[in-house]
């Protein structure tokens, strides 16, 4: 650390690598933060997690009691002092029957450039708009089926919220005009998971129980652009492709929109390249244990030159794992909750990783690094050796 | 390495199954240090140890399981990175110890149940002695709190550590009880030491004044007087008993030929090779006995062996629980060991002296009529089992209660008389139904007074055809045999009710 400090006065190596070593530090010891940590306040378990793209400040948790809580991370972490941080929700919390859900919320977005709105969509066949400043309901979509998950446009003209519905479509509704506008057909199943591309504005991934990962231009709703399929065989709208060869559930662009990745129940996690509709065959360990019915929320790093990237997983048996993306090596594997985790949120400003779990809770995790800056004496002395009997 | 640590871990893997075998709380405990000291000496052993715990949790027994709960729950408690071990793994061991997330644990039955409680407990404890450190043991607890119906258990869990805790308070207890019943008897001896002391120097005294020192005796003889030969009779015989401090003495002398020949000297033998005989009695070895001249002596030395007695009584109870004490200041035991058995042999001494001297009849007669509760347990039990007049007893207390004995005994006899009439078993013949049947046969039914399936029971002849005319009479002789004697004499109105019912019918 030393060296490389001199080696950045003098100019001999380039001002990132201190920060790299930092964060490399970091990943290498992550873990359950014990300092760090949320009231439990929901009343079932935690299915999904949001974090506002502006600032990473905000978050925002839904859950199976079909509560939406709002907390805000910025103002309690300057508060470092204390032995043990929690988080409490703010105090507009969206318990309000007439106007809040009435059953499991199964996804939250944040609007893409701002924090003053959001969407939440629920297996009570709606999906609301929200005004976040007074935490009330904008406008609700009623789509007449059950919605397992919904995304909002990255490209703020559209303003387009596309629905993965029960119903084995998936609908596009206008928050602007407050209006349904189409509808995409082509799963014969439940679609499960809906997923915009960060590059590609009219680009749109779906992935549902019959096992097909879809690519749609919006542009042409009549039928899918690519039907992936893991084999790399015949051609890319086949209607035998499969992704894979149990429901997926889980979708997520990484964050140069250049691929795809894609988790099942039948324990996989595949890697896509977006562009040629391909498997990359990257290999991720075995360990994989996916058993949810609802949508799973994987997490990235943001890669660049300091950070790798990562991929979070969370698993049915409560751990999280931690994949490099391209080359499929697992990293680290993180232990905690009795029951399963539900969703992972990450923090790319100060490195810390959110998880909503079947225990109601939401977890933080965070490099053993930091942790030990704040350590107490009395945590220094429960890691010692107690051999002798005499005690 | 190659030549250390394949043994290591090869006794590990060879004790973490020995020790979890049985189901037991208790862990072997030489094995359990052999353990702990081979895990104490590196990292790559404690991951070993972990690893085998685990597959000892897999087991499909609910007895191994909770034997290697408590075997976790030590090492836990003692290693750091035997905790960071564990606590990865807590869903796990949920799952095969408590039965979450579904899970059903194995039989048996009522282990299964320990198990739970056993580990539930654990996780409570280990959460608030390490949960600031480990999260997920936070975790753990707040799960099966918030699931309390399902996994919480009242009961107080103990663990091995516990027990161990408890037995050393229990051994240091019991210690100072031990140490407290020597200081005891210390006490005690002390306390009556010197009255045994005394006691023994009176009778000393006593048998001085009665028997004459040998030694003085002779020497006597030998300086001042030639006096007849009746009074240098020697009044002390050789006693077969070694133990016999006068025999013992007499031999000493003997031996001694100089002062021997001293003695056949002067009682005018003028030589040695005279062969002495000298007769020895059992029965009356010392030939003292009771006159009027000595008769206060004799009584001081009753009451005197009467006290003996009940001293020799003392010390020999010291000495059984002295015997019995197991403390670790031996020493000090030792000492009032010694003390305790100088003072019995001197006791012993003092006893068979005074039995020499037939003090004893005296006493152990006093004593038999006195001690009335043996004479109770001998002499009346045998009596009252027998049925013997009790007439003969000399005692007392025997005679008193023999009266009470004798009337139950009469009570008994008179009112079984006429009781065991009752019980005799007095034949009846019964007569059977005789109904004919549609087999041919007649009813062998046996009844008093009603066949269920043919009525009232009539005379019938050979064929089974009732006689009519005598029908109610015979009926009359029946209840007859029935109705007791006393029945019999103020029961007229019934009969004639039974009577007219039958003829109703």
């Amino acid at each position: 650390m030393m060296k490389s400090l001199l080696d950045r006065e003098i100019g001999t190596q380039p001002s990132y690598i201190i920060r790299k070593q930092v964060i490399e530090r970091k990943l290498e010891s992550f873990q359950l933060s014990t300092l760090k940590g949320f009231h439990t306040e929901h009343g079932g378990p935690i299915m999904t997690l949001a974090l506002d793209n502006v600032q990473q400040r905000y978050l925002l948790s839904g859950g199976a009691d079909a509560e939406i809580r709002l907390y805000d991370l910025g103002k309690n972490t300057a508060q470092l002092r204390e032995p043990r941080i929690t988080i409490r929700s703010k105090k507009r919390e969206l318990k309000c029957r007439n106007a809040g859900h009435e059953f499991t919320v199964t996804g939250i977005n944040w609007s893409p450039h701002s924090w003053k709105l959001f969407t939440t969509s629920s297996m009570d066949k709606t999906v609301k708009c929200w005004d976040s400043n007074y935490m009330v309901p904008v406008h609700t979509f009623d789509l007449k089926s059950h919605v397992y998950s919904h995304a909002m446009s990255p490209r703020v003209r559209n303003g387009l919220v596309a629905s993965a519905l029960g119903d084995h479509f998936i609908r596009m509704c206008d928050i602007r005009h407050k209006v349904a506008v189409l509808t995409l057909s082509g799963h014969y199943k439940s679609v499960i998971s809906v997923q915009w591309s960060p590059l590609f504005h009219n680009m749109l991934a779906s992935a549902g129980e019959d096992g097909t990962v879809r690519l749609w231009d919006i542009r042409n709703p009549l039928r899918c652009l690519v039907s992936l399929d893991y084999t790399n065989e015949g051609s890319p709208t086949s209607a035998r492709n499969v992704g894979h060869t149990a429901p997926v559930n889980g979708l997520t662009f990484t964050h140069d929109g250049l691929h795809l990745l894609s988790t099942g129940q039948d324990n996989t996690l595949r890697l896509w390249d977006v562009y040629q509709g391909t498997n990359v065959l990257v290999e991720y360990g075995g360990e994989l244990v996916n058993k949810a019915r609802l949508c799973v929320t994987l997490a990235l790093t943001k890669s660049d030159k300091c950070i790798p990237s990562l991929v979070f997983h969370p698993t049915s048996d409560g751990r999280i794992l931690i994949y490099d993306l391209f080359d499929g090596t697992l990293h680290d594997r993180l232990h905690g909750p009795m029951s399963s985790i539900n969703c992972v949120i990450w923090k790319q400003h100060n490195q810390e990783l959110y998880s909503g779990d079947g225990d109601k809770r939401i977890l933080v995790w965070r490099s053993k690094v930091e942790e030990q800056e704040n350590e107490d004496v009395c945590v220094e002395m429960n890691e010692q050796d107690a051999w002798s009997d005499y005690e | 390495m190659a030549a250390i640590e394949p043994t290591a871990k090869q006794k590990i893997v060879k004790l973490i199954p020995a020790l979890t075998r049985n189901g037991d709380e208790f862990l072997d405990e030489i094995k359990l240090k052999e353990l702990k000291l081979l895990c104490r000496e590196s990292d790559e052993n404690i991951k070993t140890a972990y690893d085998c715990i685990l597959t000892q949790l897999n087991v499909r027994s609910s007895r191994v399981r909770y034997s290697t709960m408590h075997l976790l729950d030590v090492l836990f408690t003692r290693s750091s990175y035997f905790r960071k071990l564990t606590v990865v793994d807590i869903p796990k061991i949920l799952e095969l110890t408590v039965g979450i997330n579904g899970k059903i644990l194995p039989q048996p039955a009522n282990f299964a149940i320990k198990l739970k409680a056993l580990c539930v407990g654990l996780v409570k404890q280990w959460h608030e002695k390490f949960g600031s450190t480990y999260m997920q043991l936070s975790l753990a607890s707040d799960y099966l709190k918030d699931n309390a119906r399902i996994y919480a258990t009242d009961s107080n869990i103990i663990t091995h550590s516990d027990r161990i805790h408890q037995m050393r308070i229990e051994e240091n207890r019991a210690k100072s009880a031990r140490y407290s019943r020597l200081l005891r008897i210390e006490a005690e001896m002390q306390e009556k030491n010197s009255d045994i002391v005394e006691n023994l120097s009176i009778m000393g005294n006593s048998f001085e004044i009665l028997v004459p020192k040998p030694m003085e005796d002779v020497l006597s003889n030998i300086d001042t007087s030639h006096s007849d030969h009746d009074d240098s009779r020697p009044t002390y015989k050789e006693v077969s008993s070694d133990a016999n401090p006068l025999a013992s003495l007499l031999r000493k002398r003997k031996t001694n030929t100089l002062s021997s020949r001293k003695i056949a000297e002067a009682h005018g033998l003028g030589s040695v090779r005279y062969e002495l005989t000298i007769t020895l009695s059992s029965h009356n070895p010392v030939d003292v006995t009771e006159t009027s001249d000595n008769a206060i002596v004799y009584e001081n030395l009753r009451a005197s062996y009467k006290l003996m007695l009940k001293h020799l009584g003392f010390v020999s109870r010291w000495l059984t629980e002295l015997m019995k004490l197991d403390v670790e200041d031996d020493k000090k035991r030792e000492a009032l060991m010694k003390e305790a058995i100088d003072l019995k042999r001197a006791l012993e001494m003092a006893k068979t002296k005074s039995e020499e001297l037939r003090v004893n009849d005296g006493v152990t007669k006093i004593t038999s009529d006195s001690d009335a509760d043996s004479d109770f347990e001998e002499v009346v039990i045998p009596e009252f089992v027998q049925g013997r007049t009790t007439s003969d007893v000399g005692s007392s207390l025997a005679r008193t209660t023999q009266p009470s004995v004798t009337t139950r005994r009469d009570n008994h006899a008179r009112s079984q008389e006429p009781s065991l009439h009752v019980f005799q078993s007095t034949k009846l013949d019964i007569q059977p139904c005789r109904a004919p049947l549609k087999n041919g046969h007649l009813c062998p039914r046996k009844d008093m007074i009603r066949c269920p399936f043919h009525g009232i029971i009539i005379p019938r002849d050979e064929h089974g055809v009732p006689i009519e005319h005598k029908a109610p009479c015979v009926e009359y002789e029946i209840i007859d045999d029935v109705v007791s004697d006393e029945e019999k004499m103020n029961d007229e109105e019934p009969k004639h009710k039974r009577l007219k019912l039958q003829m109703h019918q």
